[in-house]
């Protein structure tokens, strides 16, 4: 696929990703291990039960309470049980994004007839039941079908639970258990945004940011006098009258960007799905996504575990790498990242470098100071959306919480001064509304 | 798909998880009944303290028939069996808690979230455990009531039968196929 970037939320912009084949369902024959179902062990339960207090007692009529229970017990059908079942789960889309539904089928084949076939799904958190309950059951039956609509929560690469299927055979005196996992889901984080951000320093390469240089553009940027070559239409009439010389109008140049996202991955706090990592992620996709419909190139790099990167390109397919590169973050490291390692293919020189980060951890901020010195424009989205809870209000704890913001408020005003802008985002709002204050003037790379 | 056909097919629908809900009311319904009258009949003569019983068991009941805990149904048939060796009601009613016990014990056992015709030919599978259970009653009330002499070798007889037919009844591991 080469075409524009998905649109968040179409209902099959993921599904149609490349690589994003329909996932062959993973049918597969699984043994079955027979043990006495709870309807025999409880008749068996109640016949003891009534056979010893018919003993205990010395009355025979207490045998009539275990006769029925046994004679149920007694003529269960003996058929031949089957020793494995053909099971196979698959999903109808391997690929969507946060808050898209798709289906989980499960399907079960028995070479003889059971009494029941009994599903149930195990949802992890990831995910939600988009309708119906999570059980469903065949009775007296070769096979089952069983239907899931279920809606993507949270971004990343998860499994969409496991199915428990349950045989019972024989009367219903016996039963097997199997569990099946189905393939993984990728679930894309959903974030929308409109780039509008522009370093000063734009590629010779023609695209929709409105750069310094003179060109062909639509923006006005100046009146010069009239020279051989320039085009008639291009004289502005009204100064040519004014001054008694032909004069034209000058348009500035429409070039693309160059944008690499990074996600600082070293800490990350509050509730799943709510996390800043989870925060980070959506808003680098969005940037992204909004920047490669700019036909502008976009890279990635994630902080944190092993430093990852992907060079800046511009096709449509660039946004699921970028994805997919974000999906092998890992958070347990102890690594401090060298920016030297990075190529100069993957962060090359100009590109503007927008940060999201909780700025928690001080391996972020000298990443972010280490960029600056290599005369990076940078913004830093900060995407802590909580504090530290006081359990008590003591005057103590209040007192720690005022020296913590205070020293976040320092630490804001010490990047603002090595000229790297920061903007709050909690993901309450918009990106855009967020990004809203550094429009007004295109991101410097000062020199220093 | 025009919007009266998607009307249609909603209405079908809704119509087909009713009549499959109506299939499962009455197999749980009849779970319930099953359940209260093999508790209440004992406490019909049952004294006072074992009032008490019934009202567990009939607790177990309600529990069991939501499928939360499997042993509230082995923990409510004790319950009826338990208020028989109390109040020691008359051999018929006795005979009448067995089959009532073991109504309840099946029914409760219904497969939940399936359709309609499924769970009719599974309560249609339940038929011959039922069926089977009301003449070895019958001969067992008959063999109860009849006036025989006292014998410890009939006893004994009597003893070991019940055993032997335990443990013939109670399932045990397959054979491994060969």
């Amino acid at each position: 696929m080469s075409g524009a970037p998905p649109r968040p939320g179409s209902a099959t912009a993921a599904a149609a990703a490349p690589g994003a084949a329909k996932p062959a369902p993973a049918a597969g024959l699984y043994p079955l291990r027979w043990r006495p179902a709870p309807r025999a062990r409880r008749l068996a339960t109640v016949t003891l039960i009534a056979l010893v207090a018919a003993l205990a007692t010395g009355r025979a009529p207490l045998l009539l309470l275990a006769a029925p229970a046994l004679t149920a017990l007694a003529v269960a059908p003996r058929g031949s049980r089957p020793g494995q079942i053909e099971a196979g789960a698959a999903v109808t889309a391997a690929r969507c994004f946060e808050g898209e539904e798709f289906e989980l089928r499960v399907t079960v084949r028995s070479p003889g007839l059971l009494d029941e076939i009994a599903m149930r799904l195990a949802i992890p958190g990831a995910f939600e039941l988009a309708g119906g309950g999570a059980a469903q059951a065949a009775a007296v039956s070769t096979g089952a079908r069983g239907r899931w609509p279920l809606r993507a929560r949270r971004w990343g690469r998860h499994r969409p639970g496991t199915v428990r299927i349950v045989c019972r055979a024989a009367g219903g005196m016996w039963q097997a258990a199997v569990g099946i996992v189905p393939a993984a889901v990728e679930v894309f984080p959903a974030a929308r945004a409109r780039a509008s951000l522009v370093p000063v320093d734009l590629l010779q390469r023609i695209g929709e940011h409105t750069g310094r240089a003179i060109g062909a553009g639509a923006e006005f940027a100046g009146i010069r006098p009239y020279a051989p070559g320039d085009r008639l239409r291009d004289i502005n009439w009204t100064v040519t009258g004014r001054r008694g010389q032909l004069h034209v109008n000058q348009r500035a140049a429409e070039r693309a960007a160059d944008l690499v996202v990074m996600i600082d991955a070293f800490s990350h706090t509050g509730p799943p799905g709510d996390s800043t990592l989870d925060l980070a992620v959506r808003g680098a996709a969005g940037l992204a996504n909004a920047y490669l419909r700019a036909g502008d190139r976009v890279g990635a790099v994630a902080l944190g575990g092993m430093l990852r990167w992907l060079a800046p390109a511009a096709s449509g397919r660039q946004f699921y790498r970028i994805v997919e590169t974000v999906f092998e973050i890992r958070t347990d490291s102890a690594v401090t990242p060298d920016l030297d390692r990075i190529p100069r293919t993957a962060l090359p020189p100009g590109a503007l470098a927008v940060v999201f980060s909780p700025l928690l951890d001080d391996r972020a901020v000298a990443a972010l100071a280490d960029l600056r010195e290599r005369r990076f424009p940078v913004v830093v989205v900060d995407v802590l959306n909580t504090e530290p809870t006081v359990s008590r209000p003591r005057p103590a704890d209040a007192l720690a919480l005022r020296l913590w913001r205070l020293d976040r408020a320092a630490l804001r005003s010490s990047l603002a001064g090595q000229g790297i802008p920061v903007v709050t985002w909690d993901g309450s709002a918009g990106l855009d509304a967020a990004l809203a204050p550094l429009r007004r003037l295109p991101i410097l790379a000062r020199r220093r | 798909m025009t919007t009266a056909s998607r009307i249609s097919a909603a209405v079908k629908g809704a119509g087909a998880a009713a009549k499959d809900a109506g299939v499962h009311s009455a197999a749980v319904s009849g779970a319930a009944a099953s359940g209260v009258l093999m508790l209440a009949l004992p406490a019909l003569t049952a004294p006072a303290l074992a009032q008490a019983i019934t009202a567990v068991g009939l607790l177990a009941v309600a529990v069991s028939l939501t499928g939360r805990w499997p042993p509230a149904g082995t923990l409510a048939a004790t319950a009826a069996i338990a208020q028989c060796v109390i109040a020691q009601p008359a051999t018929a009613l006795i005979a009448a808690d067995g089959l009532l016990i073991l109504g309840y014990l099946l029914l409760a056992d219904a497969p939940r979230h399936t359709r309609s015709p499924a769970t009719r030919r599974w309560l249609g599978a339940q038929l011959p455990g039922i069926m089977a259970a009301i003449p070895v009653t019958g001969a067992v009330l008959a063999a109860i009531t009849r006036p025989a002499a006292p014998s410890a070798w009939i006893a004994l007889a009597g003893i070991a039968a019940a055993a032997a037919a335990y443990l013939i009844a109670i399932p045990r591991q397959p054979h491994p196929p060969s």
